[in-house]
């Protein structure tokens, strides 16, 4: 972790002691910071960025590894040597062996199936990785190919974004630390309160202590969106999880979404996702 | 006054004296799939009224973030706070981290005792 490196998860005992309880925290802070680090950012989104396709196997109609991509043994920590010809499941946790299962079940089933699965990799450390798969069954012979995705920081990319203060080429924002923590706590602020409109720059000025010039390029530099336009988007996403799940009226999902009157909601959301909050399938 | 119970396969919950009771089965991790369907059976329970939410995580062994970031957001719809039940100091920790980092937006505390726990929740009724 000291190079940067946020992908591992260090395995749980199932003690209820103290080491378990740094296992746990370690393990939490290893996401938040693989979040972040990826991000480019020095902020916390809230949110779990999608990742890069990364490492490809290719394992014969037994499961069993004929060969994969220079990535791999990089990854898992195992040389070429100790993977050719193992099975797939040996680099795989111990939970992921039922998904896993399944997978190969459907596989052996279907004629030309594709699937996504969400599975662990066990490194030569004991480390746990996890990673989202497509395995698919190849067309024209019977082998299988496994593609996951996961995050890479690699070392010699690392110093760059690590390093503080030395960096030459960086773009206009905001550095100092107090700036930094107050524009996340703006981010916040803006979560908890979609319900209602948006402060106009003046007053959210006012709310945090700040001039309005620092708000709005320092919100713009670190989460690259302008104040309004994440208010806007966040509020929309939450309105259309509402009409998903819920049964709320739509005019009363339009007012506990800041909106206030429908038409003003419907032509938002339409601009927004390209269809109007009448189109979503509602439970009945 | 008692109503009917859900179930699925994560949890199972039931509403009494105003209060939504959630009880999380035992040995589970939770990822965001799960954290999504959690969700989606408690909102369609709730037949759209929002509820203080008793929520007992004693079987709970992990939460990923992906998994903690959506229920501090999309989670919190239709509540009015959360009082999370722990008893094993591991459990403490990652409702901590959850409350201090992951940031919910309704008002969530820890308790040890069902008693102080319900107590704070009386408040948001």
């Amino acid at each position: 972790m000291g190079k940067g490196n946020f992908m591992h998860q260090i395995q749980r005992s199932g003690e209820d002691d103290n080491l378990e309880i740094l296992t746990v925290l370690v393990n939490m802070l290893a996401e938040e910071m693989n979040g972040l680090i990826s991000h480019k950012g020095y902020v916390n989104p809230h949110h779990t960025n999608k990742y890069l396709v990364q490492t490809t196997f290719i394992l014969n109609e037994y499961f069993v590894i004929k060969s994969f991509n220079s990535e791999v043994p990089v990854l898992l920590g195992f040389t070429p040597e100790d993977l050719y010809n193992q099975k797939f499941s040996t680099i795989l946790s111990a939970e992921s062996l039922s998904s896993w299962n399944y997978v190969k079940k459907e596989l052996t089933r279907n004629l030309n199936p594709h699937f996504t699965s969400q599975l662990t990799y066990i490194t030569k450390k004991q480390l746990l990785i996890p990673s989202f798969c497509t395995v698919t069954r190849l067309l024209q012979n019977k082998d299988i190919l496994v593609s996951s995705v996961t995050n890479v920081i690699e070392e010699t990319i690392l110093p760059t974004i690590l390093v503080s203060g030395i960096d030459n080429d960086r773009p206009e924002g905001i550095y100092r630390l107090s700036d930094i923590r107050l524009i996340q706590k703006v981010y916040d602020y803006i979560l908890d309160n979609l319900d209602k409109p948006l402060p106009n720059l003046t007053a959210l000025s006012k709310i945090f202590g700040t001039n309005e010039y620092k708000l709005k390029y320092g919100f713009k530099s670190l989460f690259k969106t302008s104040i309004y336009q994440f208010y806007n988007t966040k509020r929309l996403k939450k309105a259309h999880l509402l009409i998903q799940e819920t049964t709320i009226q739509l005019k009363e999902i339009a007012l506990m979404s800041g909106f206030n009157t429908y038409p003003n909601f419907s032509k938002a959301f339409k601009k927004q996702f390209g269809y109007s909050p009448n189109d979503i399938k509602r439970i009945l | 006054m008692n109503s009917e119970q859900f179930e699925n396969e994560y949890a199972k919950f039931w509403i009494k004296d105003q209060i939504l009771f959630f009880e999380y089965k035992a040995d589970l991790v939770i990822d965001l799939a799960a954290a999504q369907r959690i969700v989606a059976d408690r909102i369609q329970f709730q037949h759209e009224v929002a509820y203080p939410i008793f929520c007992d995580i004693r079987g709970v062994v992990n939460f990923d973030k992906a998994a903690r970031d959506y229920l501090a957001q999309s989670g919190s719809v239709l509540t009015k706070a959360v009082g999370f039940l722990v008893h094993q100091k591991v459990t403490q920790t990652i409702a901590t981290f959850y409350v201090n980092i992951n940031k919910p937006t309704v008002p969530t505390q820890l308790f040890e005792d069902k008693t102080a726990a319900l107590a704070f929740l009386s408040n948001y009724i």
